[in-house]
């Protein structure tokens, strides 16, 4: 009888236990969760990050075991710091969630989620680090590094990590990359007899040529290179923006030393470039030149479709970063022998040359794998002093020595696989010249003559005057939307500069500081940007009457 | 009996809401601002509500509360019309009551309005950069003190700059350039130097005088070695479009020398030869990199200089 | 242990067991509605995607769509045509002339008012037809309308002149109008739709693989087998589509893929040489031949079709003999015994049986085709690759939000997407009829 009503209870019930028993293990695991990680005598620091590759974790962990070591025979007292890796698809999720939700990790990566990334968050949720660049960092006692600023032992002094927006640091990178070529030696040698890579661009063509006549005599059926659509924007820096130095040149009205789509556009309704121009004709021609020596159908190829023909030994030739380098050497450490070099110049070539001088200079590269500091922590005087730990010469050398990858800190030696990674300094600050980009209708439908372009379905003539057609129909347009945007981003910048004018009465800084100045200066500039844009757009649509 | 619970209990209500009555704007104020400087503008709306009406209009309390809550209705994202029209009023309102007391207060209050007459705000928002003008005309001539007049000189130059018109843009100009010659080393000299720089070169033209007005900006820029290359940069092409030959050939020579990690260092290497100069070497920051373990090198990777010497397997 | 109503008697007691909903009823509000709510907010804003947001009523929209006046004589016209349909009561009779006089009195007004503007010379005549369109169809409606259905008792000949005077004629109209009233606003957004309407056709064609299999498995005469077949085809279902993706991308690859090798080893690229010369002029079968079937512009569409052959969809399979298997065995017996055969048994036993399964997933398939994007866009990128062939309103979608950082555009088309699903999924609900 009593048995029956148990049973009885369970089957009416049923549901209700189930809840409750969810409910129960949830909380008993949240407890346990917090017992064990947050013990009053432990303090735990969480570092948040989507580099879920070999090694990168491993490196981590060394660092962080070294830390929590040094900090309990330093002050006596236990710290936990806990990686938290997230995979990349549900990293902006994670971070934006927990950053508006408050529970957010102490040390955050930056990238993919908005919230980590976007200046007026970055105001909101992180700390700034300038002051505490300003001071030497204490873990560099006894070495050279000793009495100079944290901040001016990174290789670049962090220039490229500076906000421009809010006048301040707010990153700490660990390491640096740059993009080069990487070969097959043993195909190379096979091929055409030579142990070294291709010094100039004749060169490197002549290597595709003995390859194709390889090919021919065995019956093989080897690429030059493991093209794909991203192997074609890495190229197109080197083999087609480097024909634009001259044009954009004449094309910088605010003399910044780089084109913008606005000025482009004024330069192009003053005709000092075409769409048919020469040095455009002959940019295409050189990279068409590079891109048939890529596998049939590359356009629909993509990033792991290349490695994979790489590593099986399938293709001579791959460009790719300094942080593909690793992987790279160990997967096809039994199949051949590794090499990288930097990409052959055209500048020497007698019918590029004459446009092509030099490409972009490296020697403003900035650091990768960024950590920002989340400002509504409790910790933050630890995560911050943990950083500081891991961005000594010595550490960071070991860190990157792990996974391969180039350090960031002054003195700081790599590999010795990653030499050809040095940053190059010749070169222009930046060759890129956005034409078709002014307008996202045209560069959409670009994109899909270009596909064509390249599949040799339609005619550079055609192409190029399509593409005269698209930007004459959308380009003024474009224009117009763009500066609305721009005047968008104004607002994020203008939106700042006002809290920091009405707290410097009702704050606790209550002078003038030279951030604020600089932040104000930058929403000037930004400002005087969007109205100098507009004067230089009624000056040459005058007559023709303006769309909007 | 019933009358009597009934009296008892208007007191205590009478009581409770007095207590509340009592409570002062000051903790709300703090966390407005608190608020504020996380940037969370619709957070701060409550509290600075909740503080206007608990103060007494006109005490400092209300006068702060009111600029507070209109900064919110400012900035506050999403965009409307309605929230603009509001921080407008409230604006409006400090700036009526402080007519006879012109404090900082008083500046803050007519700057931030003067922009939200003179930029774009909500969708469909005419600037008026006349009416802003005059706004933060009155900080520059009414309260010439305050902290914020230096930030209105800017302003002022800068809503005649934006207009691009040749002759709006020499008012603002000269009206700046005046402020400058009182007060060259007011915090925002830079920056509003570089404003006049600006305005030179577009719409106005006048290549020397902008490069002039650049080089003075120089001087609060000197630690800021991204900034500096920019203005280097600029004030060397400038001379060199003017004529100015020697000057051109000292700006691109310390751009060089100066500033190693700087990415115009080959451009300006290129531009010395077009001179007939001869151009001093690029300072390799990465000097250590490139010359550490060159005895490895052949080894493992392959500097270009010589990997001749092993020969790798032909594979099978 | 009987089922018992929660109703307001007694709720006090029996009213804690809704509690249990609670937290489906939570989530589904978080995760499914919210986000949807919040999306069809976001069509009437200007939005980055991160803080930067402002109101901009239905500039998206407008953008989207062009000019929204020309858009109502259309809303009017379906409503008079909606109205028609019950042309036989006198009240809607009464009600359908007045709005025709309204109508009239309005084009008169708007023909007027655009005489005067200075505008009316090179701004085409389409402004001034828009205004006389709904009268036009309305008037359609009215007289023909009121024909057809006195007609419809008379002779054949005449309602079908009638209906094909006030019903067809005015559908073409109104569809020539829609062209041209689509072209004013984005006409990118509709340029997308080229390849969904392709690839609705061949989904539906595809469909019958699935019906034949069903029912193939559903007439085999030993259980056993019926049962492993059954098996056979859930297994599939664990596999993940990416994993397909990749395999098919394995299978049209030029250089290593088996579609190429198989064609050589056929010697139908012999065929396919001759054809491209001779035919179809396409240029992308050539001597070696190595056609990128995913590369050139003019086999992506073919290719996309040719997706997934033979097209025995998993899901469907076992839908459709969920549905046979409620059929009886008596049924098959009496037909056996009016010696129906093996094709008159599907068409009269089977097909009207597993309507229902059919139109779930025509109506599935309709949607899924219009949603889709994340297969152009692994296969071909943002732009929909060559000539922009594999563009679909979803990748639109994308692009524009992703890759312009215009979230609020992207909402808005969002927007127009789910009217245009809504409205084909309600005429599909309509005429695939489901006759028991």
């Amino acid at each position: 009888m009593e048995k029956n009503k148990i049973v009885e209870f369970i089957k009416v019930k049923l549901g209700l236990l189930i809840l409750a028993a969810a409910v129960l293990y949830s909380v008993v695991s949240v407890a346990y969760s917090h017992l064990t990680f947050e013990a009053p005598n432990v303090t735990t620091v969480k570092i948040a990050h989507w580099q879920l590759e070999a090694g990168f974790r491993e490196s981590l962990t060394n660092l962080i075991d070294d830390y929590e070591k040094l900090y309990k025979d330093k002050t006596g007292k236990e710290i936990r710091i806990i990686q938290m890796p997230i995979s990349e698809k549900g990293y902006a999720q994670f971070i934006n969630s927990s950053l508006i939700g408050g529970v957010a990790p102490d040390i955050i990566e930056q990238g993919i989620a908005t919230t980590a990334t976007d200046v007026s968050y970055i105001a909101r949720y992180f700390e700034p680090l300038g002051a505490e660049l300003d001071k030497p960092n204490p873990y560099n006692a006894g070495t050279d590094l000793e009495k100079i600023p944290w901040r001016q032992t990174f290789f670049d002094a962090l220039l490229s990590r500076y906000q421009n927006e809010l006048q301040d640091y707010y990153t700490i990178p660990f390491s640096m990359f740059t993009t080069r070529i990487f070969y097959n030696k043993n195909m190379l040698f096979q091929v055409s007899g030579k142990n070294t890579p291709p010094k100039s661009f004749t060169e490197l063509m002549d290597t595709f040529k003995q390859l194709d006549e390889y090919n021919e005599k065995n019956g093989t059926r080897y690429l030059g290179i493991a093209g794909s659509k991203e192997q074609k924007g890495l190229f197109a820096n080197w083999y087609q923006a480097p024909f634009f130095a001259d044009t954009i040149a004449a094309c910088d009205f605010n003399m910044d030393n780089t084109c913008d789509e606005y000025e482009a556009y004024i330069a192009f309704k003053k005709h000092k470039w075409s769409f048919q121009d020469e040095n455009r004709r002959l940019s295409f021609k050189c990279l068409m030149e590079l891109t048939e020596h890529f596998p049939v159908g590359w356009q629909a190829l993509n990033r792991e479709d290349s490695l994979f023909q790489f590593v099986q030994g399938n293709g001579l030739m791959l460009a790719s970063g300094s942080w593909n380098a690793s992987s790279i050497t160990r997967q096809v450490a039994d199949r051949f022998e590794l090499g990288i070099f930097d990409f052959p110049m055209v500048a020497d070539h007698p019918e590029y040359g004459k446009y092509a001088k030099s490409q972009t200079s490296e020697a403003g590269v900035g650091g990768g794998i960024n950590w920002e500091v989340n400002s509504h922590s409790a910790n933050k005087e630890l995560a911050i002093d943990f950083l500081k730990f891991c961005t000594t010469r010595k550490n960071n050398e070991r860190f990157n020595g792990d996974i391969i990858w180039l350090p960031v800190i002054q003195g700081a030696t790599s590999k010795p696989i990653l030499k050809p990674f040095t940053p190059r300094l010749d070169g222009y600050p930046s060759l890129t010249f956005k034409t078709l980009e002014i307008s996202p209708e045209a560069n959409l439908l670009s994109e899909g003559l270009s596909w064509s372009l390249f599949a040799g379905r339609l005619s550079l003539d055609e192409y190029l005057s399509k593409c005269t057609e698209l930007y004459e129909k959308n380009a003024l347009q474009g224009y117009h939307d763009k500066l609305d945007i721009l005047k968008r981003r104004l607002k994020t910048t203008e939106t700042i500069a006002n809290a920091d004018l009405a707290l410097l009465m009702y704050g606790d800084n209550k002078e003038v500081s030279v951030k604020t100045a600089e932040r104000l200066g930058s929403a000037q500039g930004q400002s005087l940007d969007i109205s100098t844009n507009e004067g230089r757009l009624r000056e040459v649509v005058n007559g023709e009457g303006s769309k909007k | 009996m019933l009358s009597r619970i009934y009296l008892i209990l208007v007191i205590l209500c009478l009581f409770v809401s007095s207590a509340f009555a009592a409570e002062p704007s000051t903790p709300f104020l703090q966390k407005g601002w608190e608020e504020i400087k996380f940037l969370a503008f619709r957070n701060a709306t409550e509290p600075f509500d909740e503080a206007r009406k608990r103060a007494k209009a006109g005490t400092p309390e209300w006068v702060e509360a009111t600029i507070g809550l209109a900064l919110a209705y400012q900035n506050r994202q999403p965009d409307t019309a309605a929230d603009k029209k509001k921080a407008a009023e409230l604006y409006d309102s400090v700036i009526v009551q402080k007519e006879y007391d012109k404090d900082d207060s008083f500046a803050l209050a007519l700057i931030l309005r003067a922009k939200l007459a003179g930029l774009k705000d909500y969708f469909d928002d005419e600037p008026d950069l006349e009416r802003a003008r005059q706004l933060v005309a009155r900080v520059v001539t009414e309260v010439p003190e305050s902290k914020y007049a230096d930030i209105a000189a800017l302003y002022l130059a800068q809503f005649d700059i934006m207009t691009m018109e040749k002759e709006k843009t020499e008012r603002g100009i000269k009206k700046l350039e005046g402020w400058l010659a009182k007060r060259p080393d007011n915090p925002l000299a830079s920056v509003q130097w570089e404003l006049i720089a600006e305005a030179y070169m577009y719409p106005l033209g006048k290549l020397q005088k902008s490069a002039q007005a650049y080089e003075k900006a120089l001087v609060g820029n000197a630690d800021n070695e991204r900034t500096l290359s920019t203005l280097y940069w600029k004030i060397a092409r400038l001379y060199d479009q003017n004529g100015n030959k020697s000057k051109a050939i000292e700006y691109y020579r310390r751009l060089i020398l100066e500033l190693p990690r700087s990415a115009c260092g080959f451009s300006a290497q290129v531009q010395l030869r077009r001179l007939g100069e001869v151009p001093p070497p690029l300072q390799d920051p990465f000097k250590a990199m490139r010359d550490e373990k060159t005895e490895n090198a052949t080894a493992a990777g392959d500097a270009q200089t010589g990997a001749a010497t092993s020969k790798p397997e032909t594979a099978k | 242990m009987s089922t018992q109503a929660i109703g307001l008697k007694n709720f006090a007691t029996r009213g804690w067991v809704l509690l249990m909903v609670v937290p489906t009823i939570a989530m589904i509000t978080i995760f499914s509605y919210y986000p949807a709510i919040e999306a069809m907010r976001h069509s009437f804003y200007n939005w980055d995607g991160g803080t930067i947001e402002e109101f901009t009523g239905l500039e998206n929209i407008r953008l989207l769509l062009g000019d929204l006046s020309l858009w109502w004589p259309l809303g009017l016209s379906f409503f008079c045509g909606f109205l028609s349909l019950f042309l036989d009561h006198p009240s809607v009779r009464r009600v359908l002339r007045g709005v025709t006089v309204v109508f009239l009195a309005y084009t008169a007004y708007g023909l007027y008012k655009h005489a005067q503007t200075p505008a009316m010379a090179d701004k085409s005549f389409w402004p001034s037809l828009q205004w006389g369109f709904p009268w036009l169809l309305c008037l359609g409606y009215v007289l023909g309308g009121r024909k057809a259905h006195q007609a419809n008792n008379k002779s054949v000949k005449w309602y079908s002149a009638a209906l094909l005077g006030c019903y067809l004629f005015p559908l073409i109209a109104e569809m020539m109008y829609l062209v041209q009233v689509a072209k004013m606003g984005d006409w990118l957004f509709w340029l997308s739709f080229r390849l969904i309407f392709i690839l609705v056709v061949a989904n539906v064609v595809k469909m019958l693989p699935s019906v034949f299999t069903a029912i193939c498995v559903h007439r085999l005469k030993s259980e056993g087998a019926q049962y492993f077949y059954r098996v056979m085809f859930v297994i599939p279902m664990i596999i993940p589509q990416l994993v397909g993706l990749l395999i098919w991308k394995f299978f049209y690859d030029p250089n290593v893929g088996p579609l190429n090798k198989l064609l050589i080893i056929t010697h139908m690229d012999k065929v396919l040489i001759w054809l491209d010369t001779w035919v179809l002029h396409w240029g992308a079968f050539t001597e070696p031949f190595k056609p990128a079937w995913l590369g050139e512009p003019s086999l992506i569409i073919p290719a996309l079709i040719f997706w997934g052959f033979p097209w025995v969809g998993v899901v469907g399979v076992l839908i459709y003999l969920s549905g046979l298997q409620n059929i009886g065995t008596e049924v098959y017996e009496a037909a056996e015994l009016d010696g129906i055969g093996w094709w008159g048994k599907f068409i009269y036993i089977e097909l009207p049986l597993i309507m229902t399964q059919i139109r779930l997933n025509l109506i599935l398939l309709v949607i899924g085709t219009f949603q889709a994007w994340s297969f152009q866009f692994l296969l071909l990128g943002s732009s929909g690759g060559p000539e922009n062939k594999g563009l679909t309103p979803g990748l639109y979608m994308y692009y524009k939000g992703f890759e312009t950082q215009n979230f609020g555009y992207a909402c808005a088309v969002g927007l127009v997407l789910f009217f245009i699903i809504m409205a084909l999924t309600m005429i599909n609900q309509k005429y695939v009829r489901v006759e028991k």
